[in-house]
């Protein structure tokens, strides 16, 4: 696939066929994640792997859980942000944030990637976000579909949490995101982005 | 160019020909930008396009005395980090670190794109605006640009808030996020000299 065109059809998974992912193609798009720049070149990341159903089950659960803080505790923002919707599906949408429903996909995405940067290292963060994003796009040029999230690790002790059960426990590691990964079972609109003038600032 | 191919060829180049980029090139580089993912759709982002050569020289003099200063801090480590060559060689090298040297090239690129996130919409503006700049990168590699993202001279706040002054975005919604010389490469760093730890390496299955 051609960059431009990856970049404009890549939209955000979460919904995934049940059907694990080949160990080739996850080494693949890890592989074009390393490529990222990164400061320094000392490669800040580690990318955590898993298909281990508990511990899946378990990271989901503290995501869920966080959402679930989140949305409720900002649910008149979402209202705001939404209104344009008619009264009926506003709700039905509000419900499935505030309920958790729309995070269920980190329990039902056959793999998911938990990339941890070193911040031992300076601008490990921006280092691995600019990793995701060559992570994500070789996931779609792949026929693959994934969502990078960050709801679980939003609080900082479920952040430590979903380290611990990972095995990285240490401080100097943090989540630069909990990304779900599988086989696209949905072909969602894209999100809306502001014109490109609007953004830009010539000096 | 084929993606992964395209990734695997793009290298931070440093090195511009003397040479004006057309708009239209600017503009799909930042198109290419906004299709990032971000968090909630917030697009929290800004990209300043710089061709005026003053504000270049600005943003230069801070990152180089920046860089020097980073990198003064840790000589110690850096003669150790090169130990490996000879004295006359090692003490050069680091010098052009200490020295901010390494980093006096930013104002030879004919634009220089700095990167802001909007860091009051959401905390996670930093991520989304990397996605951003990656974005940008591989897009301005598919042209037929170089660019690198730069910001180690920037590393303490306090320069980012000059910079943030030269291009009047000096209010705290803003972080700098990268500052990126784009141009036509006038160097081709070999892509097998690429340093990458083997990707098993990266990788922890679990
Ligand atoms: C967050 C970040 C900051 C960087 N800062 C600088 C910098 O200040 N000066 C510089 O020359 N390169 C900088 N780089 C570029 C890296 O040195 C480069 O990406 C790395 O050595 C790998 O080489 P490659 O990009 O050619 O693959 C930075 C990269 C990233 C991601
Ligand atoms: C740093 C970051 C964090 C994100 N966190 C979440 C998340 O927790 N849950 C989720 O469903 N989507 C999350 N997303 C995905 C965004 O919602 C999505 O990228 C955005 O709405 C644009 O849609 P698109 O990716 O389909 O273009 C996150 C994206 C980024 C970059």
């Amino acid at each position: 696939m051609e960059l431009f065109e990856a970049i404009k059809t890549r939209k955000s998974i979460r919904k995934f066929k049940d059907k694990p992912v080949e160990k080739e193609k996850i080494i693949k798009i890890i592989e074009a994640a390393t490529l990222a720049p990164n400061s320094e070149n000392k490669q800040p990341w580690k990318f955590v792997v898993v298909q281990d159903k508990d511990k899946k089950k378990e990271i989901a659960k503290i995501s869920i859980l966080g959402g679930i803080k989140r949305y409720t505790s900002i649910k008149d923002e979402l209202n705001e942000k939404f209104k344009a919707m008619e009264d009926e599906n506003r709700k039905k949408l509000l419900d499935r944030f505030v309920s958790g429903e729309l995070f269920h996909f980190l329990l039902e995405c056959p793999v998911q990637v938990v990339v941890l940067a070193d911040n031992n290292i300076i601008y490990a963060v921006h280092s691995c976000s600019a990793a995701i994003q060559n992570l994500s796009l070789a996931a779609h040029a792949l026929g693959l579909g994934s969502c990078w999230t960050m709801i679980g690790s939003i609080n900082s002790k479920n952040e430590k949490k979903i380290r611990k059960l990972v095995g990285y426990p240490e401080d100097n590691w943090k989540i630069a995101g909990v990304l779900a990964l599988g086989y696209p079972d949905q072909d969602p609109n894209p999100r809306k982005r502001k014109p490109v003038e609007e953004v830009i600032d010539w000096q | 160019m084929e993606l992964l191919e395209l990734m695997k060829s793009r290298r931070s180049i440093r090195k511009y020909q003397n040479k004006e980029v057309e708009k239209e090139k600017i503009q799909k580089i930042i198109e290419a930008a906004i299709w990032a993912p971000n968090a909630e759709n917030d697009q929290p982002w800004k990209f300043i396009v710089i061709r005026d050569q003053h504000k270049m020289d600005l943003i230069q003099d801070v990152s180089v005395k920046g860089a020097a200063d980073f990198f003064f801090a840790q000589k110690e480590h850096l003669m150790e980090k090169f130990k490996g060559l000879d004295l006359e060689r090692r003490k050069k090298l680091v010098l052009q670190f200490t020295s901010g040297e390494f980093f006096a090239f930013i104002n030879t690129a004919p634009v220089l794109i700095v990167v802001l996130a909007e860091i009051d919409k959401t905390p996670y503006a930093i991520p989304s605006a990397s996605a951003a700049c990656q974005n940008m990168l591989l897009m301005a590699h598919e042209l037929g640009l170089g660019a690198v993202w730069t910001v180690i001279g920037a590393v303490d706040n306090t320069n980012r808030e000059k910079v943030k002054k030269i291009i009047g975005f000096d209010n705290p919604k803003w972080d700098v996020v990268a500052i990126v010389p784009l141009g036509y490469p006038a160097e081709s760093p070999s892509v097998k000299g690429r340093m990458r730890k083997p990707v098993e390496d990266a990788i922890d299955w679990q």
